[in-house]
């Protein structure tokens, strides 16, 4: 028991100990000699319902009484009050710098601007993974607006103007100026990589029907039936059932044209068909009425060598 | 009104005078401001005036090795300690005589007789 308790009072002095850690170690020692001792003495005077606070609470206190500043540092260094009218000051010295606080002044809205992207980029970069130049969705162009609008309350010190958030925002500053080239890059990249990508994808669209087999473009494609005969006029689809284009559906070669005289006029239909030809146009020659009717001759003339999209007239009389 | 900010402005004095008859470390010190009634004093103000004190040169203090445990720092006052104490409670002295006759409603007060006087001239 007694142990545990010589601990605890050890552990309290040695973390009070580490928040004086920006004072000499004489100041230190000064400040916490005996600590030890009273706190064990209040262990022993308290026992179970002995509890010393917050260390750092405790670490102020002790500060603050002894007439020690704050905890020094950072803070203290950038505490935005004195910082920037001394720097204001330096440049209201002389004429040529005031000039150029003047115009710096003009265009500090840009810069409230500008730290909002920053501010946006980075935490896009650091929630989303890809960075875009320019919001995507409902959520990062709210996100946007907010850092905007939030940026230029700050910049007009309507909004957190308080020691502590002045103090804060100092070096935030410092930390979105050394950013700004970086992201603006950043912007330069995406503008140039967005439009590559749609230079890229216009070429994508013009082999919209590229068909690939183990990596080689596949220019034509020929079916055959069981007997070894090719089969023309074909319709491909793909996975979802869509149909593809003709292009793709026969070989674009030019056909022959088959004899189809003394054919009726379906036997010749079918025989057209098989030959890969897409349509045909007939005539009647005269009056068949009664009579069969059978294909006279072709235009073009069989065994003539054209395209299967060409349309084959068929000129049909009577078998007489 | 908190009075432990009212604390703050005179626990000098108030160390001081508990460690005018007898030297005490810390907690003891702590324990006999308590005792006279500052009951809201907190440790670490009292250890952090303690030093301040210390500085100022208006306190000695020395170690004491204790058997079992941890050494114990004592303060004691001395001759520039005694002569601040003093000063201070003549101030003390005045400060809350003052205070007194202020607070305390039914006296006629110089502050009021003057603002008065002003409203009336400025008619």
């Amino acid at each position: 028991m007694n142990a545990d308790l010589d601990t605890r009072g050890k552990e309290f002095a040695a973390a009070v100990r580490s928040e004086l850690s920006d004072l000499s170690k004489t100041e230190i020692q000064e400040l916490t000699d005996g600590l030890e001792a009273d706190l064990d003495d209040r262990l022993a005077e308290e026992g179970s319902a002995f509890d010393p606070g917050s260390p750092v609470d405790y670490a102020a206190e002790l500060r603050a009484a002894a007439g020690f500043s704050e905890k020094a540092g950072l803070r203290k260094f950038f505490t935005g009050i004195g910082f920037t009218p001394r720097l204001v000051a330096w440049f209201r010295k002389r004429k040529s710098t005031s000039v150029i606080l003047d115009f710096g002044i003009s265009i500090q809205p840009f810069w409230w601007v500008l730290r909002a992207y920053v501010a946006f980029w980075l935490i896009s970069s650091l929630v989303g993974g890809d960075i875009y130049a320019w919001p995507r969705d409902v959520v990062s162009y709210l996100t946007l607006i907010v850092l905007v609008v939030l940026s230029i309350q700050l910049g007009r010190k309507i909004w957190l103007v308080g020691k502590f958030w002045q103090a804060v925002l100092v070096p935030l500053n410092i930390f979105a100026i050394a950013l700004s080239p970086m992201v603006l890059g950043s912007i330069a990249n995406n503008i140039a990589y967005a439009e590559s990508l749609e230079s890229y994808s216009e070429v994508l669209s013009n082999q919209v029907d590229g068909l690939r087999y183990f990596g080689e473009e596949v220019t034509g494609i020929k079916a055959f039936n069981a007997n070894g005969v090719e089969v023309y006029n074909l319709n491909f689809t793909d996975q979802s059932g869509s149909e593809l284009p003709g292009q793709l559906s026969v070989n674009a070669g030019p056909i022959e044209v088959p004899d189809l005289t003394g054919m009726s006029l379906n036997e010749a239909n079918r025989n057209l068909d098989q030959a890969g030809f897409f349509g045909a146009d007939v005539i009647w020659l005269d009056d068949t009425t009664g009579a069969v009717a059978v294909v006279v001759r072709t235009e073009p003339q069989a065994g003539a060598l054209i395209s299967p999209k060409t349309v084959v007239t068929i000129f049909v009389g009577s078998d007489s | 009104m908190d009075s432990t900010q009212l604390l703050k402005g005179v626990l000098d004095v108030a160390v001081l005078a508990v460690i005018e008859s007898e030297d005490g470390y810390g907690y003891d010190i702590v324990k006999r401001l308590r005792q006279a009634g500052l009951a809201e004093v907190g440790d670490a103000s009292v250890y952090g005036t303690l030093r301040r004190l210390f500085v100022a040169g208006a306190v000695t203090s020395y170690v004491v090795a204790s058997e079992d445990g941890p050494h114990r720092k004592y303060y004691g006052i001395n001759a520039e300690g005694k002569k601040m104490l003093s000063q201070q409670r003549d101030i003390w002295a005045k400060f809350s005589t003052n205070m007194t006759t202020l607070l305390t409603p039914g006296k006629p007060r110089k502050t009021k007789q003057s603002t008065t006087k002003k409203l009336v001239g400025s008619k």
